[in-house]
């Protein structure tokens, strides 16, 4: 397997592995996204 | 007539080390896990105790193993331009791949909360990806031929040595606050890197090289270490120039001995070329 091929497969794992994983978190920090959860709102009529 | 400053040469392992220091090889590792940066706000947002240890702990092991890498990269370039140069203790490019394969686990596992053996696989991917990206340390050192009745590693030992007096040189020369004294030490190490550079790619100099390397570069040393010293308690200007006389000395001494190694190289050739031709000419080829 040549270098170049070897490091850009390399590339492609770390990207996909560390990427994932990190992104993954963010998204299962779970940022708010539902306001009225947080600050309900309640409607008088 | 004064040399000016900017016309001395600089070392080549200094160029090559400033190369290395500015070179991007490694700093992907910094930025891939700046997504843990939000991740940690948020978790902190939310009172998330785990989130944000684990996202923080998560970011310092990858900045640290980025770390690492870098050391590991640059001592690998060092090694591979001088076989003189010393390994790190630790297999750092090694490391940092641990680390990395590490801190992926705990991140998919705890703060992706994939199950337990698809954070294994993170891992375990991760740890690929940084063999392939970058290899690990090669631990084995680059041989030297035996000569004069040296073995190579006899001949590797004192040319490290040698090394290492030259680097506690350089690191009195921090401590002097003269410039012009200071070109002159630099001037001085540069010579003497020249002439360990000269001894490692024909070690059969090693034999006529042996004075350089036992009494006048430990001289250059006790010389250098001592004025770093002293200067600093006493602003002395007839210390100074003595110093700087000595300088003078031990810079001509140097030369000279480049100049000896190098004129030598040049005997050895034509004695090559006289016997080859005298061979030649006995085979009735000339």
């Amino acid at each position: 397997m040549s270098l170049l091929l070897r490091q850009f497969l390399g590339f492609i794992l770390l990207v996909a592995t560390v990427g994932l994983a990190t992104c993954q978190s963010i998204i299962k920090a779970e940022p708010v996204a539902d306001v009225e959860a947080v600050f309900p709102v309640t409607v008088t009529k | 007539m004064k040399t000016p400053l900017t016309h001395y040469r600089k070392p080549k392992q200094f160029i090559s080390n400033t190369l290395q220091r500015y070179s991007p090889r490694g700093l992907l590792l910094y930025f891939l896990p700046m997504a843990l940066i939000p991740a940690t706000i948020i978790a902190l947002g939310k009172g998330n105790i785990l989130g944000i240890i684990v996202n923080a702990s998560g970011f310092a092991l990858y900045v640290f193993a980025a770390w690492c890498l870098r050391k590991g990269l640059q001592a690998e370039t060092a090694l591979a331009d001088s076989p003189i140069t010393r390994t790190p203790k630790l297999p750092l490019k090694m490391l940092a791949a641990i680390i990395t394969a590490l801190a992926t686990g705990l991140i998919a596992w705890l703060g992706a909360q994939q199950t337990f053996p698809v954070a294994m696989m993170f891992a375990g991917g991760a740890f690929l990806g940084m063999y392939l990206s970058y290899g690990f340390d090669l631990r084995q050192k680059k041989k030297i031929a035996d000569a004069q009745g040296y073995s190579g590693d006899e001949i590797l030992r004192m040319l490290e040595e040698s090394s290492l007096i030259i680097r506690s040189i350089e690191q009195a020369n921090d401590k002097i606050r003269n410039a012009e004294l200071n070109q002159r030490i630099e001037n001085i190490c540069a010579i003497a890197d020249r002439i360990l550079a000269e001894i490692e790619s024909d070690p059969r100099d090693i034999r006529r090289a042996r004075k350089f390397l036992n009494v006048y570069l430990d001289g250059a040393r006790q010389v250098t270490e001592g004025y770093a010293r002293t200067h600093q308690l006493t602003q002395s200007g007839q210390l100074e120039q003595n110093f700087r006389n000595v300088l003078e000395t031990i810079e001509s001494v140097f030369q000279e001995q480049h100049q000896k190694l190098l004129e030598e190289d040049v005997f050895d050739l034509d004695v090559k070329i006289e016997v080859l031709t005298t061979q030649l000419k006995r085979e009735g080829i000339l």
